[in-house]
């Protein structure tokens, strides 16, 4: 390997490795709420990444292969934590701590009530829902991520989502936005949900 | 026949999951039946606002968060080292999982620490008191230990997350067994990660470390400073 190609692919690792700590961190908060646990399970994801670095065959992997070793660092925290013995049992999270204003990851109104709705989901469906709507894994990547079988994938996904939308609908007024303001790959229509949606969006 | 369609498939249908016959077939449905067209605008919305309520962080906050800046700046050379590693290394290492190991470091592990380099980084992320104490039994494990020239092995303790706990005063419970070990190993280093440290100033916790602890900028700079130089890794 010449030294400008090897150069170049040390680069866009490093890259890749940056981004990935953003995100990685993301979904930690998203799991714990917390930005100290946060903090903690991040460095120690990149601590095993490091010295497993030969675990990984695929580099376009990177990304899932970290999300893997989060979700073990995770368990571990809450194993310690005795907080489960089975991680689908358990019925909530640490509450979203309070915000500092200087925090950096700033929230309004709305985003609180998001993530509280999020912090109070069973620990299996938190992880579900955040893997697929903030990093955008298939259900199959998920299931790989946490060991459990895509038909456990999808009804925790549908379970949480189900106990969001109701949750975020109790606590605000429900409206009904015009036709064809809201849809996806094709889908058009009404929208019988709640103004904290539109409010958001 | 209009058969009910599940929230699982109309999940699936808002996250891109079905084949495209399984698609066209829900969409003409979807365009049809008013209820199930609402059913599916919402899960695509709040799909949306849980995207928006956790937004991607500025590389600088997931780094270095609020702690000092002087420490914020080395990220670049130690992801670098860690990248350079992941490149060129070739590295194993050895973890204690959930079982504590009552023995301490297998044998095994402790010859190959012997026969490579002599070097070894303990590593301790938990406040757990099993594994605080197998630490500190693995510590004076190693530090015991000589490699095949008869050199005592050289031996960094690195404590970050909640492990700095064990090198605090106040927060440790081994501070007497720990100042005896440092006493009398000069081969044993202990560490503690300074952005575990400021993390747990902002939580309100005074940090005052048992004497002869050494402070690292970052546990993971230091870890892949260490990995790239040839030492083993033992995590407990």
């Amino acid at each position: 390997m010449s030294l400008l190609s090897f150069f170049g692919r040390t680069r866009q690792f490093e890259s890749q490795v940056a981004e990935s700590r953003s995100r990685l961190w993301r979904l930690a908060y998203a799991w714990c709420h917390s930005r100290h646990v946060a903090d903690d399970l991040v460095q120690d994801t990149l601590a095993k990444a490091l010295v497993r670095h030969n675990q990984l065959r695929d580099p376009a992997a990177l990304s899932g292969w970290l999300c893997s070793i989060l979700a073990n660092c995770w368990h571990d925290h809450l194993r310690s934590r005795k907080e489960a013995t089975d991680i689908d049992d358990v019925d909530e999270c640490e509450l979203p701590e309070s915000e500092q204003p200087d925090d950096g990851y700033a929230q309004n109104e709305i985003v609180r009530r998001v993530r509280q709705a999020v912090a109070l989901l069973p620990t299996g469906q938190r992880e579900v829902v955040t893997l697929v709507d903030l990093e955008e894994m298939s259900y199959a990547e998920v299931a790989t991520t946490l060991d459990i079988p895509i038909g456990t994938v999808m009804s925790r996904l549908s379970r949480a989502r189900t106990t969001l939308r109701d949750k975020l609908k109790d606590r605000t007024t429900c409206t009904v936005a015009p036709a064809g303001t809201a849809g996806t790959t094709g889908t058009t229509g009404t929208a019988g949900t709640a103004a904290i949606y539109r409010l958001h969006g | 026949m209009n058969t009910h369609v599940s929230d699982e498939i109309l999940n699936a249908h808002i996250d891109n999951e079905l084949d495209p016959v399984e698609r066209n077939a829900l969409l003409e449905r979807i365009a049809n039946d008013a209820d199930l067209r609402a059913r599916a605008c919402e899960l695509w919305q709040l799909k949306q606002v849980l995207r928006g309520a956790y937004p991607l962080p500025p590389q600088k906050s997931a780094l270095a968060g609020r702690r000092n800046r002087a420490f914020a700046g080395p990220a670049w050379p130690h992801a670098l080292a860690a990248s350079l590693l992941l490149a060129v290394g070739s590295f194993s290492g050895w973890f204690m999982h959930d079982k504590v190991e009552a023995q301490g470091v297998p044998a095994r592990q402790i010859e190959a620490i012997r026969a490579e380099s002599g070097r070894v980084v303990l590593h301790l992320f938990s406040d757990e008191p099993a594994r605080m104490e197998a630490a500190l039994r693995m510590a004076e494990q190693l530090a015991n230990t000589h490699d095949k020239t008869g050199q005592p092995l050289r031996v960094e303790f690195l404590a970050n997350g909640p492990g700095l706990h064990l090198l605090r005063v106040g927060g440790s419970p081994y501070a007497a067994r720990i100042a005896d070990l440092r006493r009398t190993h000069n081969n044993l280093r202990l560490l503690a990660c300074h952005e575990a440290m400021e993390r747990m100033h902002e939580r309100g916790l005074n940090v005052v470390l048992l004497p002869n602890v050494e402070i690292a900028p970052s546990a993971e700079g230091q870890l892949a400073q260490r990995l790239t130089q040839g030492w083993r890794y033992v995590q407990v």
